[in-house]
């Protein structure tokens, strides 16, 4: 194995065990409603300082910065997989459930 | 406002990191992480605390299950025939990327960190960088075109096509104008969704970056 794999996979246990406990916290803690206004406002902080970090780090990155062009054509085309594979599977997933189904 | 909010807070970092600032810890554990791990954290209390998760799973008939599968099942094979005509790079990088959903926050960064162990630095940079961009326009897409599918009658592909978005920012136009009938209908469909599509992105992601 890749030293760096066993790194990786660490890192991927800590991430599901980390989700698996907050889920479960969260449904000890649902009760308290306070809590959920806290939540909501530290979470957008957390997103906001996560996001502003990730820039910062692709903004000092000259080879990101040089490849944005092609990236951005990249990025459509990955967007567009997926949005065009939903469509394409809900289509078949009416057909499945019927005429009518949830429409 | 969010929806707006973040995206720019992205230009913001990205022009401080052009201006020169640099953001590193001096120790082994990197800032990145351990907002990561905050934002995992923060993930799972919410799903824990909705007050309607209990009435969701209350209700939750297999058939349910569906429509999620669908979504993964559809962007990942539509991904994959994509990942053919991508050439330069890695199959498995950019399987990873479709995985995000639209989850471009927290998609992007597991994809960094992940790579960041066994690519190096530069190049889990450069994923991160395209898992951003892809499921940003991704959720561009879907703020388009969900009130133009569910207006037609499309709503379960406007729930797919909105990914993880299906269960915050693009409800309201899922819901769409016809909120007595059909709207209140999907709505159970879309949180579900949306939550099943949470707790699938680290696992899909961690999958494709293994």
């Amino acid at each position: 194995m890749i030293p760096g794999q066993a790194k990786m996979h660490k890192l991927m246990f800590n991430i599901l065990i980390a989700l698996i406990i907050s889920v479960a916290a969260g449904y000890c803690l649902r009760r308290f409603d306070k809590l959920r206004g806290v939540l909501a406002i530290s979470t957008t902080i957390t997103v906001l300082v996560l996001l502003f970090v990730f820039g910062t780090s692709l903004g000092s990155n000259d080879t990101i910065i040089s490849n944005l062009h092609r990236d951005g054509v990249k990025a459509v085309v990955i967007a567009l997989a997926g949005v065009g594979g939903s469509i394409a599977a809900t289509l078949i997933y009416r057909r499945i459930q019927g005429k009518g189904g949830a429409r | 406002m969010n929806h707006l909010l973040y995206p720019l807070m992205v230009v913001v970092g990205i022009i401080a990191g052009l201006c020169g600032l640099s953001l590193q810890l001096p120790s082994e554990i990197s800032l990145p992480q351990i907002l990561l791990y905050l934002l995992i954290i923060q993930v799972g209390l919410g799903i824990g605390m909705r007050p309607d998760l209990k009435n969701i799973f209350k209700n939750f008939k297999p058939g349910m299950l569906l429509l999620p599968i669908c979504t993964i099942a559809g962007t990942l094979s539509f991904t994959f025939i994509a990942a053919m005509f991508l050439r330069g790079d890695n199959f498995s990088d950019v399987m990873a990327v479709g995985s995000g959903f639209g989850y471009y926050t927290l998609s992007s960064v597991l994809i960094g960190q992940f790579k960041e162990a066994t690519a190096g630095p530069e190049a889990a940079a450069s994923i991160a960088a395209l898992a951003l961009l892809a499921n940003v326009v991704r959720e561009m897409f879907a703020l388009i075109s969900c009130r133009y599918l569910s207006k037609r009658g499309y709503g379960i592909t406007a729930i797919s096509v909105a990914g993880i978005n299906s269960m915050d920012v693009c409800l309201p136009m899922i819901i769409g104008e016809n909120e007595d009938s059909s709207g209140s209908q999907l709505v159970p469909a879309a949180l579900f969704h949306g939550i099943a599509l949470e707790i699938s992105v680290p696992l899909l992601v961690a999958a494709f970056c293994a």
